[in-house]
């Protein structure tokens, strides 16, 4: 028992260890492929849902920072989620649990190119896989732990595999993906909310800027302008990640 | 075995005066109770 254990942490070590260091015409390649393949409407429907997990990591991230109780995270087939919390109705915890999720694919892709910027591959994608873990472990329905599963093993048999390459060229293609992603899925709630009336009213009354506005009665700030804050970070974010690939 | 039974009238009343004396908050179910102590994001 203590010798399988022993051996897992060897394993895990072994791959956090891991140090690549992409050229940069290798790095084109993969921002240029990842730029094409995310344009393409039917991929990006699904691709998506890997940024949807990861927005739903930020909220419970937050959540769980701000001493609140998460229940669990759902994934919709419609790329679409949500996180259950409970605490106080009122205040910074809920704010910052509200306004958690548009920036988080960004902040992790900053993440994620910084490690690999500075030849840390095998960390980054140890990283990223302990979120997949973690968002599997939360998940409370079949969409969610299907998506889940699919997106830990798809990362995770490249870890397992651990070749220095691939795990610097992965772990490039998911910075840019989500980096990319996270502008998108803004872009997507800027679309909401500026065209109300081509949605239901109540999808803009559940939008995470309509509820940060209400979360907390002494910092009033509308919802437009947590919009563009949410914009200004996963832009901010997006422009951190180019610049690191390519200086 | 003792039946006690309650008419069907003054059980009507008395959930119509049990309903007077909530808080508002709680006779709305989006501004109170599970509503705001349970949030979705």
């Amino acid at each position: 028992m203590i010798e399988s254990a022993q051996s897992a942490v060897d394993a895990v070590a072994e791959r956090w260890g891991v140090e690549a260091s992409p050229s940069p015409e290798a790095v084109t390649l993969i921002v240029a492929a990842v730029a094409v393949l995310t344009a393409v409407p039917g991929i990006w429907r699904v691709a998506r849902q890997a940024s949807t997990i990861i927005h739903e990591m930020g909220h419970v991230l937050a959540a769980w920072l701000t001493g609140r109780r998460v229940s669990g995270i759902k994934l919709h087939s419609d790329t679409s989620g949500v996180t259950v919390s409970r605490g106080r109705p009122q205040g910074p915890g809920l704010l910052l649990t509200f306004i958690a999720g548009y920036p988080a694919p960004g902040i992790l892709a900053l993440g994620l190119i910084w490690l690999a910027a500075s030849g840390h591959s095998g960390a980054a994608l140890t990283v990223y896989q302990a979120v997949l873990l973690l968002a599997l472990m939360l998940s409370r329905n079949f969409v969610g732990i299907f998506s889940c599963l699919l997106a830990a093993l798809g990362t995770g048999l490249i870890w397992w595999h651990n070749d220095p390459d691939i795990v610097g060229y992965t772990v490039v293609a998911l910075g840019v993906f989500y980096a990319l992603s996270g502008v998108r899925g803004t872009l997507d709630l800027l679309r909401v909310h500026l065209r109300p009336r081509s949605r239901s009213a109540s999808a803009v009354s559940a939008t995470d800027a309509t509820q940060a506005a209400r979360a907390w009665r002494m910092l009033p700030i509308p919802a437009a302008l947590w919009l563009m804050m949410f914009l200004v970070a996963s832009l901010g974010c997006a422009v951190g990640v180019f610049w690191l690939l390519f200086q | 075995m003792r039946v006690h039974r309650v008419l069907l009238d003054e059980a009507a009343a008395t959930m119509r005066e049990t309903g007077a004396n909530m808080l508002p908050k709680y006779e709305e179910i989006s501004l109170g109770g599970m509503a705001v102590n349970v949030t979705e994001c």
